[in-house]
């Protein structure tokens, strides 16, 4: 069972999404709420995974979540895997820490995790994951070795199970009314968002939501991806044209965004690309990597970013509500709209989220175990 | 100074006539001098007397050359001149199918000229740049250190309104030309550098001839571009020696494997390698057994401890070639690997003790990096040092991250190289 789900299982879940129908209002009575768990850590030493375990546990523990579950773990590699910002290495910066990554693969393997799957659609790439590891230094086998059955797929493109898994929007979505993605993210009982703490440019911060937006693979959603099928040949390219600008739709196989008049602005899009996945791909667990990251951006291609360290760690069973405590951790509102920070120049995609019933933002509604909020704030425009 | 003893090579600008001139030489490290055309009767008996001296040098295409029977010197007259692509220029760089900077570059070239024709020296040269007059030495400067860095020597070309103002004893000139002298003593310095081999665990094999020529040199090229360091063999000189070590043999050729060729490489792949090659060449190989089928271009098979890759297609992009060998043989056998590189390239070599590391450090914006530059390697430092001409040579920081050992690289212009010693054998 999954928590917060009552009996449905993922597998049913995803089978009866397909045929709900799109409601014609986008304000819902009451979004979900969930329980967030914030921990103090300082490194990515000894002391991490006792603060991981400790988080799992708050929010019900991870034997609960993933005992003889598949489990698909999507971490997020944004940018080049060859470049920094300064001298700092891109995972105490704009990657999750593979210490974080391990770490938690272990704890499901020890809970009893049939299978993990750790799935990036890497950085305008189709080439196997581990490889990319290696591309920004890291070694893949400590990973490989966590659990039991540990396996990596690179989701900018069907890969192993060579199809894809339809995700479809609840309400018709915003933006998008459904999404092909790699069976990674179907074939499996529990997904994971493992994020990092980072504002963004576009979206105001990324966190667990905005991890998931990788997942959409290249074949279908990059800018050279096939006009009616699928291109498995050609998944070097970034989102730009397809989901950024709306300058050209998705393969044609795809479900395709509703574009009649809407603003072809990255601030606009954005926001409601990433919450109509959330809405569309279940996600189970959030953990929000906030030991060392950066400020002022996303990936070290944003001018004025730098380095910090905010030792934090936030894990969450809800994603809209996990990164709402973690915007409330930098420093922001999360209930702040277009115009506030940290959206000053985009639409919030914790409040389009929140209308389609993902979750809440409202943390009156959201319990908070571990560090409370205001002990754990790091502002971030400091 | 004994010619033998200078290692330097200057081509001799044709507007100098004075045999006075040959004193200014004299004094300098450049002991060889080349004469595109006949040497004038003014010269030729002091310029004997005084120095190596080479009469219209036959350069060659390196696509060419018949590499089992190349000449010592192997002399190769369609170098390039190192830079940035044409459009090139800071942000501007015209970007290549790689996706990255294109730059022009040599070292390929003669790394694989060096391989192909062992215990040859290698003389490259290419046009002067259009604005030549115009430039400054640092240009000429990073032509040079870019073959001496990969073991060749490139005969110094004195743009003609510099030759002429260094004839005529003009102070501008002579500051330029000292400064040449300055880099290429420097180099000869650090001549034994010149022979440590390539740090690499892939082995290129090809005949590099006739059809073959252009896949193989393609691929050399364009995995150098990835700082994928390789070794080059002509199919008669693999043996399990040179093999020692390796991690894959890339065989390029279309003939299909036989005879001793095919015994070695039976032998390197049953105890654990992988070869990549065409599904053709592998033909008379039996005993292949189907490894799963994940791979859109190779059927992947499995032959004793190792692997053989079979291409489905003719080698059609070669960068997609190269990209493949690189992946199939894995990022995890590259000897380093850089951060915010932007235009650098780099070339491992290690020590004949195998106990130090060099690494060569190109930069083809001839600017500083816009971003710290960072080297990182698998493998443990004990100590490491930082050296680049007209700097005094220092200890370079060594710090250690999740994946390994890393070293910042300061801004430099042209060219660094990092020395690192460490406990095991460097090119694992």
């Amino acid at each position: 069972m999954l928590p917060g789900k009552g009996n449905v299982t993922r597998r049913s879940f995803l089978a009866s999404a397909a045929a709900i129908p799109a409601a014609a209002g986008r304000v819902l009575a009451e979004a979900p709420a969930s329980r967030v768990a914030i921990a103090r850590c300082d490194t990515y030493g000894q002391e991490l995974h006792g603060a991981l375990a400790r988080l799992l546990d708050q929010l019900g523990g991870a034997a609960r979540l993933v005992r003889g579950k598949t489990v698909t773990v999507k971490i997020n590699l944004t940018g080049s895997p060859t470049m920094r910002m300064g001298r700092t290495p891109a995972e105490k910066a704009q990657y999750t820490h593979p210490a974080v990554i391990g770490s938690l693969v272990r704890l499901f393997g020890d809970a009893g995790a049939r299978r993990v799957q750790i799935a990036e659609g890497c950085f305008s790439s189709d080439e196997p994951l581990e490889e990319f590891l290696l591309a920004a230094g890291w070694d893949p086998a400590p990973l490989a070795a966590a659990a039991p059955q540990v396996v990596f797929e690179n989701t900018n493109t069907a890969g192993r199970a060579r199809g894809y898994a339809r995700f479809t929007t609840p309400r018709g979505g915003h933006l998008f009314p459904g999404f092909d993605l790699n069976r990674a993210y179907a074939d499996c009982d529990v997904v994971v968002s493992i994020a990092k703490l980072k504002e963004h440019a576009t979206c105001g911060v990324t966190l667990g939501m905005k991890n998931m937006f990788g997942a959409t693979p290249l074949t279908i959603y990059g800018d050279y991806a096939g006009k009616d099928e699928p291109d498995e040949t050609n998944a070097r390219s970034g989102r730009v044209m397809v989901m950024h600008y709306g300058r050209r739709p998705p393969s044609g196989s795809a479900p395709q965004p509703r574009e009649d008049g809407t603003p072809r602005d990255d601030k606009w899009r954005m926001p409601r690309i990433v919450a109509d996945l959330a809405a569309a791909l279940p996600v189970h667990l959030t953990v929000i990597d906030g030991i060392d990251t950066m400020a002022g951006g996303e990936g070290p291609w944003i001018p004025g970013c730098r380095p910090v360290h905010p030792g934090l760690l936030i894990a969450g069973l809800n994603p809209v509500c996990t990164d709402a405590v973690a915007t409330a951790c930098m420093g922001f509102d999360p209930m702040a709209a277009r115009g506030a920070p940290p959206f000053e120049r985009c639409d919030s995609f914790l409040e389009l989220a929140e209308q389609l019933g993902a979750g809440t933002r409202d943390l009156r509604r959201i319990e908070v175990a571990g560090l409370p909020v205001e002990k754990a704030v790091f502002r971030f425009r400091a | 100074m004994q010619p033998a003893s200078r290692p330097g090579l200057l081509e001799w600008p044709a507007s100098w006539t004075d045999p006075a001139l040959l004193g200014l030489v004299e004094d300098s490290p450049f002991g060889t001098l080349l004469f595109p055309q006949a040497l004038p009767e003014a010269i030729a008996a002091p310029a004997r007397a005084r120095f190596r001296v080479v009469e219209r040098p036959g350069w060659r295409k390196h696509a060419e050359i018949d590499w089992p029977r190349a000449a010592d010197p192997v002399l190769i007259g369609d170098g390039v001149w190192p830079a940035l692509g044409e459009a090139g220029g800071g942000d501007t760089a015209e970007a290549g199918p790689t996706g990255l900077p294109w730059l022009e570059a040599n070292g390929w070239i003669i790394r694989m000229a060096r391989d192909l024709a062992p215990g040859a020296e290698v003389w490259i040269r290419s046009d002067l740049p259009e604005d030549a007059d115009r430039a400054d030495a640092s240009l000429f400067a990073f032509a040079h250190c870019e073959a001496r860095a990969h073991g060749a020597a490139r005969p110094l070309s004195l743009p003609v309104r510099i030759a002429a103002a260094l004839a005529a004893g003009n102070a501008h000139a002579a500051s330029w030309w000292r400064a040449l002298c300055s880099v290429e003593s420097w180099w000869r310095e650090r001549a034994a550098w010149q022979a440590w081999p390539t740090a690499s665990r892939l082995w290129v094999v090809s005949d590099f001839a006739g059809p073959n020529q252009y896949p193989a040199a393609e691929f050399l090229n364009l995995a150098a571009r990835r700082n994928l360091a390789w070794r080059a063999a002509l199919p008669r000189h693999v043996d399990g020696a040179r093999l020692q070590g390796a991690a894959a043999v890339a065989y390029v050729d279309q003939a299909p494997l036989e005879g001793p060729l095919l015994e070695q490489l039976e032998g390197f792949v049953r105890q654990g390698g992988l070869l990549v090659c065409l599904e053709a060449a592998c033909r008379a190989w039996r005993g292949l057994a189907p490894a799963g089928s994940g791979h859109p271009r190779f059927q992947l098979m499995r032959f004793g401890k190792g692997r053989v890759a079979l291409s489905r297609t003719d080698w059609e992009d070669p960068y997609l070639m190269a990209q493949d060998v690189h992946l199939l043989m894995s990022r995890r056998h590259d000897v380093v690997r850089l951060f915010n590189p932007g235009s650098i390239l780099c070339w491992p070599v290690m020590s004949p003790d195998r106990r130090r590391l060099l690494v060569h450090l190109l930069n083809y914006s001839r600017r500083g990096a816009a971003h710290d530059v960072v080297l990182q390697t698998w493998a443990p430092v004990k100590a490491a040092l930082v050296e680049r001409p007209g700097s005094a040579r220092r200890a370079a920081g060594i710090r250690r991250e999740a994946g390994g050992c890393e070293i910042d690289i300061e801004p430099f212009d042209t060219y660094c190289a990092i020395e690192m010693e460490g406990n095991q054998d460097a090119s694992r």
